[in-house]
């Protein structure tokens, strides 16, 4: 079997490059061949980076930036000529550059869409992209997406329900050094501490999280980590609000010192307002370390599916700072909740969000989209038989 | 007897498979190919309570067959739902 992820980005950044790279690697640890091709971004120069025996990326030049997309034409050309070698195309949207490549390609082979989330915000791309993405949806022998409730949600899949199945995005647990977990604690002597990550920009709804500090006593205290077009912003309503002794913005955490803050904590918080967090992977990493999770329910993503109300933390109403701290006081108030809650946050990881169940159900599925005939079979033989009119 | 509720038809390319998506995750080493004609009826039936004779009644109500044969591919198809696990009595 020979693979092609295809679309977004090299260097990888975002979460749907930090999934295709990890199919990548999975896939073609167990021995699958499994190419990505992808558009460079920050300048990185194009070229062929041969990962192992059974994988290479193949980076394409950026030319153009325009409507929040990357316009590398250079793909086009090259998939037309690599295509025939893949027995599936696996491409990733949103990814319009991506799309238009598959669409020019001439490919006759199995594709499988996998879709992170809708286009939301670029409506302008969205109007220029429509036809390619209907051509695409039909197109796809199978779509997938990372929760079940983002898929059934999409307005954009409402037809196609029938062919759409779901693969948890999965994660490797993160390993906490106490030592450096007890160091953070020690800069916070006598608080306990909630932790929060992402960019600080306007869908992660962190205005909401630094106002619930009003509702909470001094021995809490939340971190959040991340930079961003909002830093200033956040800092002067942390200021106006007096509680610069309640919350901290750490500002840029690097890779390395990022699991001594979820060591530190005892309560994750993801307070996102928009579908635009369409699953909120760092909910799952502070899960693999056993820690309850407080996020806010977005109608029709699929955050509050990862984070299961009851299960592995509390879902509150979006935007709704009472709320939150409503959930905190209660965890930090409860042994016995916070107790339950860590230990459904860590087996409900276990179960669904672990990088090995995600590339294992990958390779099942593309297992049985090339050889439907190894499953158990139903098969009458009435399929021969001409269907009555107008019934079929 | 009655289909398994807890089960989800979907189409791979041309094929229709059956899923079993268990305790939040569609166990995708559980899979079941169905040929056109058992798609046709698992469509039909699922979620209803049915015996041998309904699935005789919706195999002549879409196909262009005799009684006789009818009966005895529905026969045919309930045990192999049976084998598979596919069904439950009610």
């Amino acid at each position: 079997m020979k693979v092609l992820q295809l679309g977004k980005f090299y260097p990888i950044r975002g979460g749907v490059e930090k999934v295709m790279h990890d199919l990548l690697l999975g896939l073609s640890e167990t021995g699958v061949y499994c190419d990505m091709l992808c558009a460079s971004t920050e300048d990185y120069p194009a070229g062929t980076i041969k990962v192992n025996e059974y994988a290479n990326i193949i980076v394409e030049p950026t030319s153009i930036r325009a409507a929040s997309t990357m316009l590398a034409p250079q793909m086009v050309v090259t998939l037309r000529k690599i295509c025939k070698q893949y027995d599936v195309i696996h491409i990733h949207h949103p990814d319009p550059m991506a799309c238009l490549a598959l669409f020019c390609s001439g490919y006759k082979g199995k594709v499988v869409l996998h879709w992170h989330s809708d286009i939301l915000k670029q409506k302008v791309l969205l109007k220029l992209y429509k036809p390619l993405q209907s051509w695409l949806i039909k197109r796809a022998d199978l779509l997938i997406g990372t929760t079940p409730t983002y898929v059934q949600k999409s307005p954009f899949l409402r037809k196609v329900q029938h062919k759409v199945l779901y693969v948890p995005i999965g994660v490797e647990p993160i390993q906490i050094n106490e030592t450096k977990s007890q160091e953070i604690r020690n800069r916070y002597p006598g608080k306990r501490l909630i932790f929060s990550l992402g960019r600080l920009v306007e869908y992660k709804g962190y205005e909401y999280l630094i106002r619930s500090a009003q509702y909470l006593d001094k021995d809490i205290h939340i971190l959040i980590g991340g930079k961003g077009p909002l830093m200033i912003p956040l800092q002067q309503l942390i200021q106006a609000l007096g509680v610069q002794d309640k919350v901290t913005l750490l500002g840029f955490i690097k890779d390395e010192d990022l699991s001594a803050y979820f060591g530190a904590m005892e309560v994750f918080c993801l307070s996102s307002i928009y579908k635009t967090e369409a699953f909120g992977i760092v909910q799952i990493e502070a899960m693999s370390c056993g820690k309850p999770v407080v996020s806010a329910h977005i109608p029709g993503s699929g955050v509050s599916w990862v984070n299961a109300h009851e299960q592995s933390g509390i879902v509150v109403p979006r935007e709704n700072p009472e709320a939150l701290a409503d959930a905190f006081r209660k965890i930090f108030s409860c042994n016995e909740l916070r107790q339950n809650l860590s230990e459904g946050a860590r087996s409900r990881y276990v179960r669904l969000f672990s990088k090995h169940s995600m590339i294992n159900q990958t390779l099942d599925l593309y297992h049985t989209l090339l050889h439907p005939s190894d499953n158990n079979e139903v098969s009458i033989p009435l399929s021969t038989v001409r269907p009555s009119h107008g019934n079929s | 007897m009655k289909l398994r509720d807890d089960l989800t038809l979907r189409t791979l390319g041309q094929e229709y498979v059956v899923v079993e998506p268990s305790q939040g995750v569609v166990d995708l080493s559980q899979v079941y190919t169905l040929n056109e004609t058992s798609a046709v009826l698992w469509k039909t039936l699922q979620g209803k309570t049915f015996d041998i004779q309904s699935v005789t009644d919706v195999l002549l109500e879409h196909y262009d067959v005799n009684k006789e044969q009818a009966s005895q591919d529905a026969k045919l198809l309930v045990a192999e739902f049976k084998r598979l696990g596919l069904l439950l009595d009610s």
